[in-house]
């Protein structure tokens, strides 16, 4: 193949493309990014082929029926098949995950940008208050958090979103107090423009690539956070398809029928390894310290 | 230590604003069987009625105190009720990262050996699993499998809840002493019984201690590779020592310096794994004892139970800071 010369690219180009090489070059990397783009095609196209009725349509003659031909996964103790809650439930996991991050991320993005920026006393109170939450596990946080505001789906979600942001505030900071000190910014000062619009428009964008590597690499953890916290009866309530929730159900039929509790397992397994996978890749094409 | 003082009153603000401004403040200290009319009396004496500055104050003083609040479900004061199950945590989780760290560390050295061949490519897999497996279903599983499947093959089958079996436990009676059902046995030469207490520990420290191994063994590995890049490592291969001396005895030390602080980090995913496991195997220690509070409202307990785990973690950070002190001479307090 001929080398064409990389300035005839525009960087962003150049670097997309060089991304992209890199990303068929690991093997483990690509599988993992396959393997999540189906498992996310597969959550989202889901509940458009199947009727989410399914989730609420009970027919307890059904009940509890092996795996087999006319019912892949078998059935619950409701008797819906188990197939398609799963990709029901996968789709609300998937969702209340990104969301989780995503709240984080602009949550943490705005504390870390305006602590690191402003600096002083704002900065110090700002860290003391991570290494607080840091000092606690998260999921007993959140444990505690969602007792404090009630039940249900949206409080969970809540409840996660408030002890996961310190992270991303902790990274962002560090950059900010870097980037700060570079000569654009005193060019922007000195044209007049404002600490509000210069933080969100010129050091925020400059200084996110590595909160978006570590957003990526937390979606694993946290799809097993917000599945665990179901586990334990937080969010959904029970005809909701969750994977958490479904797995709480099968418990009591572990013995008599392991596929309830194996299969919604697995689905939470393999979303979070491609999440996994995926976040790692992303590191790695990013972080050019490790492109070797 | 300036820190860690910190960290724990802003750790009792946290808990302070969930169970005192969140939640009904008078729930943390009355009974089903308070009587309506020692309300006010209970109101002045924890000066509930008070500005926040003076709530807080005394909130702190009655936790310096003990009185953590009282339990609903446990019909029984939160620390007291606490007490009783930290022993059962505690040997679970020592148990979990005793075994991490003696597979984790091994193998970390051995990937580290043969990068990016297939030891390193099976630790990948298993460190990229760990993190992906919800734990509470890992537990069901093995259970499911080593219980469950064994017996039905006429195996020899692993124990899958509880901490020892209640029939031999009442032939055998357990001495308590420390509290940790192994130590305890040993001692009292009840060996029956620590065969028994063990085989139920094997199940639920594995799958807790499953996360925390590929991350041990990840960081042991770079760490390894690391060290094993520098000139003194070449001096003394180039001495003619033997590989096994040049590892174990003067690339260990200093590549142990960063898995110590993920083994200090691994101790909070140990923590914050305890309610997930130890519902899945009946273990009877204080996480059960947070989850089954949430089915009843029991928030005194909950909020207990985040102020110990907190405890815990800020004690086993300060344990790491130690521990560096003594790998890397360098580091001074």
């Amino acid at each position: 193949m001929a080398v064409r010369r990389p300035s005839s690219w525009s960087p962003a180009v150049a670097e997309l493309k060089f991304a992209g090489h890199l990303l068929i070059q690991n093997k483990v990397v690509l599988a993992g990014t396959i393997i999540a783009v189906a498992v996310l095609i597969a959550a989202v196209i889901g509940p458009v082929v199947i009727n989410p009725a399914v989730a609420t349509s009970i027919y307890l003659p059904g009940r509890l029926a092996p795996p087999g031909p006319e019912h892949w996964l078998g059935t619950d103790d409701y008797g819906r098949d188990l197939l398609k809650i799963i990709l029901l439930s996968m789709r609300l996991d998937i969702s209340a995950t990104l969301t989780i991050v995503g709240a984080d991320l602009v949550i943490g993005v705005l504390f870390g940008a305006f602590s690191g920026f402003m600096g002083g006393k704002l900065d110090e109170a700002m860290m003391r208050i991570t290494d607080v939450f840091f000092s606690i596990p998260t999921l007993i946080l959140a444990i505690a958090v969602a007792a404090a505001i009630g039940r249900g789906l949206n409080n969970l979600i809540l409840a996660i979103i408030i002890v996961g942001w310190p992270g991303y505030t902790r990274i962002l900071r560090g950059q900010v107090l870097a980037e700060k000190e570079k000569l654009y910014v005193d060019a922007l000062r000195a044209l007049g423009i404002g600490r509000v619009r210069i933080i969100l428009r010129h050091i925020v964008p400059n200084t996110i690539y590595p909160v978006l590597v570590q957003a990526t690499l937390d979606l694993g953890g946290t799809i097993l956070l917000f599945a665990g916290l179901s586990f334990l009866g937080f969010g959904a309530s029970a005809l909701t398809p969750e994977l958490g929730r479904l797995i709480t159900a099968g418990q009591t039929y572990i013995f008599q029928a392991p596929w309830l509790v194996a299969f919604p397992g697995i689905a939470i397994l393999m979303v979070s390894l491609a999440f996994n996978l995926m976040g790692d890749g992303i590191r790695d094409i990013l972080d050019p310290r490790l492109r070797r | 230590m300036f820190l860690l003082v910190f960290v724990l009153v802003g750790v009792t603000i946290i808990v302070f604003f969930l169970s005192q401004v969140l939640l009904d403040p008078l729930a943390l200290y009355i009974t089903e069987r308070t009587r309506e009319d020692a309300i006010p009396a209970l109101i002045a004496y924890y000066h509930l009625n008070d500005p926040w500055p003076i709530r807080y104050a005394v909130y702190v003083w009655n936790l310096i105190r003990g009185d953590w609040g009282y339990s609903r479900s446990l019909s029984q004061p939160v620390l007291q009720g606490m007490a009783g199950r930290f022993p059962a945590t505690m040997e679970l989780a020592i148990a979990a990262i005793i075994w991490t760290l003696v597979a984790g560390i091994p193998a970390g050295i051995i990937s580290a050996l043969k990068n990016n061949k297939l030891p390193d490519h099976i630790s990948r897999i298993v460190a990229l699993t760990g993190v992906s497996t919800p734990v509470f279903w890992l537990g069901l599983l093995l259970q499911l499998v080593f219980f469950y499947y064994f017996h039905l093959l006429g195996l020899p089958n692993l124990p899958s809840n509880g901490r020892y079996d209640t029939t031999l436990g009442l032939e055998h009676p357990v001495t308590q002493i420390t509290g940790l059902m192994v130590v305890d046995t040993v001692v009292t030469g009840n060996f029956i019984m620590t065969e028994d207490v063990v085989a139920h520990l094997i199940l639920p420290s594995f799958a807790l201690g499953f996360i925390s191994l590929g991350v041990i063994m990840r960081i042991m590995r770079s760490s390894m590779l690391e060290v094993l890049r520098q000139d003194y490592i070449i001096l003394a291969r180039s001495k003619g020592l033997t590989e096994r001396v040049v590892i174990y005895r003067h690339a260990l030390k200093n590549a142990m310096i960063p898995t110590v602080t993920v083994a200090g980090l691994a101790v909070a995913g140990l923590l914050g794994g305890a309610p997930l496991t130890e519902t899945v195997f009946a273990w009877p220690g204080m996480g059960r004892l947070a989850v089954n509070a949430i089915g009843r409202n029991d928030a005194p307990l909950i909020m207990g139970f985040t102020l110990i785990a907190a405890l815990i973690l800020v004690f086993a950070n300060l344990t790491v800071d130690i521990l560096y002190a003594y790998l890397d001479p360098r580091i001074k307090y």
